[in-house]
């Protein structure tokens, strides 16, 4: 029985190999000439299945001969960076809530351009929605930006990434969001109840706000701390430790003022000044914060930390206990959600000084001014957050303890979600069906992330703008996103993400697609035009 | 005795430098940095962050850094956990990486050696056949397997032990069987090989010749004289289920020391992992020594005392 | 008249191996009188160790099996004994020495510990009256500083003090019955005759009965009243000393007699050792199983098992030459002489 089984499998296997190689023959005319690609991927599994897929694909649409290269994660990040490879699935998720946190990663020989993509075109257009105070305006240019990347095809867009969970249904109003904190819990409740479970999966690295980059980190500080503002439940900026705030005309000049009840956790007032301590001590050069560069956009906050420029010339003052006023070196409408993020976020001299570099070590060594406060932080293990009763909106504030355990597997993380001890966790494609038979209803939230295939542009071959064409145009992204991913996922026909923000809506929704998915027609015409101009006839 | 344990010494601390040594150069072949992420850093950032952790120096410089630092005891902080230090997360962390492993092995000794026992005093019986297969499951079936079947079945489907975390007693119960398994099933074999072998020594026969009980025959000259070549697993046993536990932490979400192994390797935290390699090399040696002492008190005829012409 | 301590009736032994049914011991009968030693001789794998173990239901089961036969022992009928009647009987009424002291000796246990096991299995004492015991019995088969050595492991001491420990562990509740199963042969020469001395004066003192299996015949001269000789699992001839030394009967008993080298011997006189094999235990052949390599052997030899026959009131033999009808042939031994 088993034997016959095999037999047949192996017989199908046959076949559809046989198949393959007969489609793959039919295009052989011209592909044939194309040298061997390499795609770098992880050894991880699932990079190498995603690998195996496009590679597929290219062989079956168009015939191109492509090797999976699969190496260790930190070496390929290490390749990657140093410009060694042909082609490598890469993402990027959004630092705050704008376009621009996708866009200007493109620009001439900017720190996160790895496949060396340079057009003055582009770099113009988006120098010029980094001038702008006017946010249409700034759409527009950045749309038109998008536009020419694909057009180039610098980067081949694949899928943008959504994620499964499921919850308790007594859990009510959590915020999933594509930035941190996620999920957020200020407007949460719980049915019979006033605490929950959810796991953060790891130990968070590093509490300092000023040095973390981590999402764990970032989701615990996104609930113990508050920045001048806190986004919405829409991602949009309110009030936070500002009650509210001006801007100049020309988008430059930012004041913000200060609510006068706000209150570290250990009494003291929170003021403008710990905003000003906070920002310079995270543009120290001695601090070496590796976030520091999401404070450039401040005046001479590049210049400071580069040692150009003193720590007096950074456009960050505190006139009073409960005014800042910032200046920005660029108009960055968006600077109100920006100052959400968690590099943002005050700190009292008097305190830090007090505590040194114990600081951010354990829960009782950090003071708190948001809406919980930690108060175990037990290592490796588990973190407790217990509302704050001096934070300046605690009467909306429903949770009085929010437990984090750390558990790394995912299949145990959904384990004791089974039995009760979390009220929320993630899901991950295979574990779709088994949460479905317990009769959970999968939740879906958008991480925020593009994903897309970085070209090395330096590369002889891929340096061909239709080579690029055909491989980007020939991926079936539907059916990789439902029979690879297998989640939520959406097809990405452009860069920027459905989530980011556009001039009302969404920026993706209102620039559209940038290209057809599954076009082999056009794929197959730029490879040949391909082949003809690398003179491989 | 002195001075064997001296000249034992010695060869430790000599093999804890070669190793020190082989690990440092090999952790900086490694491709990668601790800071290397998926998001790529910009370049003043970076080498503003390489001399913060002073990875700007070149390799052979770092290393008498780190060896002179060794030397007074300073085995640095870690480089991804910004505000610990690797002797702090060692003295935090392997209590309970011991509590798990030595849980474990008590579990697969008492077990592995009675069955082992039972089998090998009913050879070619029922018993023997149902031990043994127990023993192979035990070998062949890895422990993050057996640990997610026991999770699922006995934790979520029947809720007789918590699913994760380490608190109470009940919380041990799950991940001390998953991980002691595998070893009870090499103990089952070993002993029963060892046991079968020794029953058929003369001294049994002696044993018999004299009228004892087949209880006495079998305790008191079979187990201590089979016992001796599983004692001499002993030291690697303990050692590798001690640094064996990561995965069975991970499953389990044990706050233990053997999730660092991974996770250091994974994010290149340089001063973990020479941490973690010293401190693991250190047990590894120790326990090969006691195992060697104890030995020496099993059986008679090893003598550590060097011989007085 | 000589009282009869033990007496073997027909046994049979045999070992169900994959291979089938090895006929060990093949209806063997013989019997031992009190203080007497009676010497069993033959070729090796000819089932003498088989034998004696039987007599202490030693035989390790499965694969070995007594089939038949029966064993009175001191008037106890030994096979139909439970296991832990049998346990009463070994080591205080019969104790056992074997061949090497190398692997005898439990090598975890102090020698004193293995002696005082035995007495306090079977004697109602205490343990620091066992050891006392032990000492004695220590001091008695001539250990030099037995108090001292007594808590000394086997490795501390030499091959025959080895032995000696044996004789003291098989000795230590006073046995009607010694079995030495080749006691001397992993021992070097000199060693050898101060273990038989031994024996004997342990013999001499407490009346011992001794079964002695051996290949020297030497050793046999020098210890035994009466011999059995075996071969294929059967008894073929059986008599005094004097019988089988002098007026051996049967062809293969001259054979070992040959194929030993003897003071008494000329000196030109070449050793002759018997040729061919002996028969497979697994298939034995109907007729005497030594036909095949017996010079001597005629027609009736392959077709029928030879009846065992009286030569003298002490003397039995199995061989077709004792028949009446048979040829005379010459021994091909001279007198031997024994003192
Ligand atoms: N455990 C066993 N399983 C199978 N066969 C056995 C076993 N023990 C003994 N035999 C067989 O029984 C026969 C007699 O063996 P035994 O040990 O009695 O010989 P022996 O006369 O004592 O020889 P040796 O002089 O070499 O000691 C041999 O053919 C041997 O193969
Ligand atoms: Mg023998």
């Amino acid at each position: 029985m088993k034997r016959g089984k095999k037999l047949i499998t192996l017989l199908l296997a046959t076949v559809l190999l046989a198949s393959v190689a007969f489609t793959g023959c039919s295009d052989k005319g011209s592909a044939s000439k194309l040298p061997t690609l390499k795609i770098l991927t992880d050894d991880s599994d699932t990079a190498k299945r995603y690998a195996q897929a496009f590679q597929g694909m290219w062989q079956k649409e168009l015939g191109i001969k492509v090797e999976i290269d699969s190496t260790t994660f930190k070496d390929r990040l290490q390749r990657t960076q140093e410009g060694d490879f042909q082609i490598v699935m890469a993402g990027w998720g959004p630092d705050y809530n704008d376009p621009m946190t996708f866009m200007d990663m493109w620009v001439t020989d900017g720190p996160f351009n790895e496949g060396g993509y340079a057009n003055p075109e582009y770099d113009e257009l988006i120098a010029k929605a980094k001038a702008s105070p006017d946010n249409d305006e700034r759409m527009d240019l950045m749309a038109q930006a998008e536009k020419i990347l694909i057009e180039d095809m610098a980067i081949g867009p694949i899928y943008f990434r959504y994620r499964d969970y499921i919850k308790n249904p007594k859990l009510q109003g959590e915020v999933r969001r594509a930035f941190a904190p996620d999920p957020d819990f200020y407007w949460a409740s719980i049915e019979d109840g006033d605490s929950i479970t959810f796991n953060i999966g790891t130990e968070p690295p590093d509490m300092d706000p000023q040095t973390t980059t981590d999402t764990v980190s970032f989701q615990l500080l996104g609930h113990t701390f508050e920045g001048l503002t806190r986004l919405d439940q829409e991602g949009k900026a309110m009030p936070g430790m500002a009650k509210d705030w001006e801007v100049s005309d020309d988008g430059l000049e930012w004041t913000f003022n200060l609510r006068d009840d706000a209150k570290w956790s250990d009494g003291k007032p929170v003021t403008a000044h710990d905003f000003e301590y906070a920002w310079k001590r995270a543009l120290d050069p001695e601090l070496a914060s590796q976030y520091a560069y999401i404070l450039y956009y401040i005046e001479n906050a590049e210049e400071y930390y580069n040692g150009e420029a003193s720590v007096d010339d950074v456009g960050v003052e505190a006139v009073d206990d409960t005014t800042l006023k910032v200046r920005l070196a660029l108009p960055a409408p968006f600077f109100d959600t920006l100052v959400a993020f968690g590099t943002f976020m005050p700190l009292n001299e008097e305190y830090h000084k007090s505590v040194g570099d114990k600081y951010a070590s354990e829960a009782d060594k950090m003071i708190y001014n948001g809406p919980f406060v930690m108060t175990t932080w037990d290592h490796d293990s588990k973190v407790v957050l217990k509302k704050n009763p001096d934070y300046w909106n605690a009467d909306e504030i429903k949770l009085e303890t929010i437990e984090g355990l750390m558990i790394k597997d995912a299949n145990s993380a959904l384990n004791e979600f089974l039995t009760g001890g979390l009220d929320i966790v993630g899901v991950r494609g295979d574990q779709k069906e088994q949460v479905k038979k317990e009769g959970y209803e999968l939740l879906h939230y958008a991480d925020g992330s593009s994903w897309y295939f970085l070209f090395n542009l330096e590369d002889e071959i891929l340096a061909n703008e239709n080579i690029r064409k055909a491989l980007t145009y020939s991926i079936n992204r539907q059916a990789f996103v439902e029979k690879i991913l297998q989640d939520d996922s959406k097809v990405g026909l452009g860069f920027v993400p459905p989530v980011m923000p556009g001039k009302s809506g969404s920026f993706r929704e209102e620039v559209g697609d940038l290209f057809q998915d599954y076009d082999i027609k056009t794929a197959k015409k730029c490879l040949e035009k391909g082949i003809e101009e690398l003179g491989l006839e | 005795m002195g001075r064997y344990i001296g000249k034992r010494f010695l060869h430790s601390i000599f093999t804890l430098f070669i190793i020190a040594t082989v690990t440092f150069i090999l952790m900086n072949l490694m491709p990668g940095k601790p800071f290397t992420g998926e998001k790529p850093i910009p370049e003043e950032i970076r080498k503003n962050m390489e001399a913060k952790y002073g990875l700007d120096k070149p390799i052979h410089e770092r290393y008498v850094i780190y060896m002179k630092n060794l030397l007074r005891g300073d085995l640095g902080m870690s480089m991804v956990h910004k505000h610990r230090s690797v002797g702090s997360i060692i003295k935090e962390r392997f209590p309970i990486s011991a509590s798990l492993g030595l849980r474990a092995l008590s579990f697969a000794l008492i077990a592995g050696l009675f069955l082992g026992i039972i089998a090998a005093v009913n050879h070619g019986k029922t018993w023997d056949y149902v031990s043994m297969i127990i023993a192979v499951i035990g070998v062949s079936v890895p422990s993050f397997i057996i640990g997610g079947l026991l999770q699922y079945f006995v934790g979520v489907k029947l809720r007789l032990f918590p699913v994760t975390g380490w608190e109470s007693f009940k919380h041990t119960v799950i991940p001390s069987f998953a991980l002691g398994l595998g070893t009870l099933a090499v103990m089952a074999r070993m002993m029963r090989t060892s046991m079968l072998d020794v029953l058929n020594q003369d001294y049994i026969k002696t044993a018999k010749a004299k009228g004892l009980p087949r209880r006495a025959v079998v305790w008191r000259h079979g187990i201590r004289n089979a016992i001796l070549p599983v004692v001499t697993i002993l030291g690697p046993l303990v050692a590798g289920i001690t640094t064996g536990t990561f995965v069975v932490e991970n499953i389990f979400a044990i706050p233990g020391l053997g999730q660092f192994l991974v996770s250091s390797v994974n994010q290149n935290d340089y001063t973990l992992i020479m941490g973690l390699t010293l401190f693991y090399s250190l047990i590894l040696v120790t326990m090969n020594f006691i195992v060697d002492i104890l030995y020496g008190i099993v059986d008679p005829r090893i003598t550590l005392v060097e011989r007085k012409e | 008249m000589a009282e009869k301590l033990l007496e073997v009736n027909d046994l049979k032994v045999s070992f169900f191996t994959y291979a089938g049914e090895v006929q060990a011991v093949r209806g063997v009968s013989f019997h031992v009188n009190k203080g007497e030693t009676l010497a069993i001789v033959g070729e090796s794998g000819c089932g003498k160790s088989v034998t004696v173990h039987s007599l202490m239901r030693l035989i390790p089961s499965p694969p070995g099996k007594i089939k038949e036969g029966s064993i009175i022992f001191d008037g106890i009928d030994i096979i139909s004994l439970s296991e832990k009647q049998m346990n009463e009987v070994r080591g205080s009424k019969m104790g056992m020495i074997f061949q090497d002291p190398m692997t005898s000796l439990n090598p975890t246990m102090t020698i004193s510990q293995q002696i005082m096991e035995g007495i306090m299995r079977h004697k109602d004492v205490s343990k620091k009256e066992a050891f006392e015991e032990a000492i004695r019995i220590l001091e008695l088969v001539e250990i030099p500083n037995a108090r001292k050595r007594a808590n000394n492991y086997p490795h501390q001491f030499s091959g025959g003090m080895r032995q000696r420990v044996m004789i003291a562990i098989a000795i230590a509740c006073n046995p009607m019955l010694l079995i030495a199963d080749e006691p001397t042969t992993a021992l070097d020469v000199t060693i050898q005759a101060q273990i038989i001395d031994l024996m004997k004066a342990i013999q001499k003192k407490m009346n011992t009965s001794i079964i002695l299996i051996t290949h020297d015949l030497g050793v046999v001269a020098d210890i035994a009243d009466r011999v059995n000789v075996m071969y294929a699992g059967e008894i073929v001839e059986s008599g005094t000393l004097n019988e089988i030394f002098y007026d051996p009967y049967h062809p293969y008993t001259w054979g070992l007699l040959e194929s030993v080298p003897r003071l008494d011997m000329a000196e030109d006189k070449p050793l002759v050792p018997i040729p061919g094999t002996p028969p497979d235990l697994l298939d034995p052949p109907k007729g005497c199983p030594f036909a095949d390599r017996c010079k001597y052997a005629m027609v009736i030899c392959k077709e029928q098992h030879p009846e065992m026959t009286s030569c003298s009131k002490t003397h039995k033999v199995s061989c077709w030459l004792t028949h009446p009808d048979a040829p005379k042939v010459e021994r091909p031994l001279g007198g031997m002489k024994i003192e």
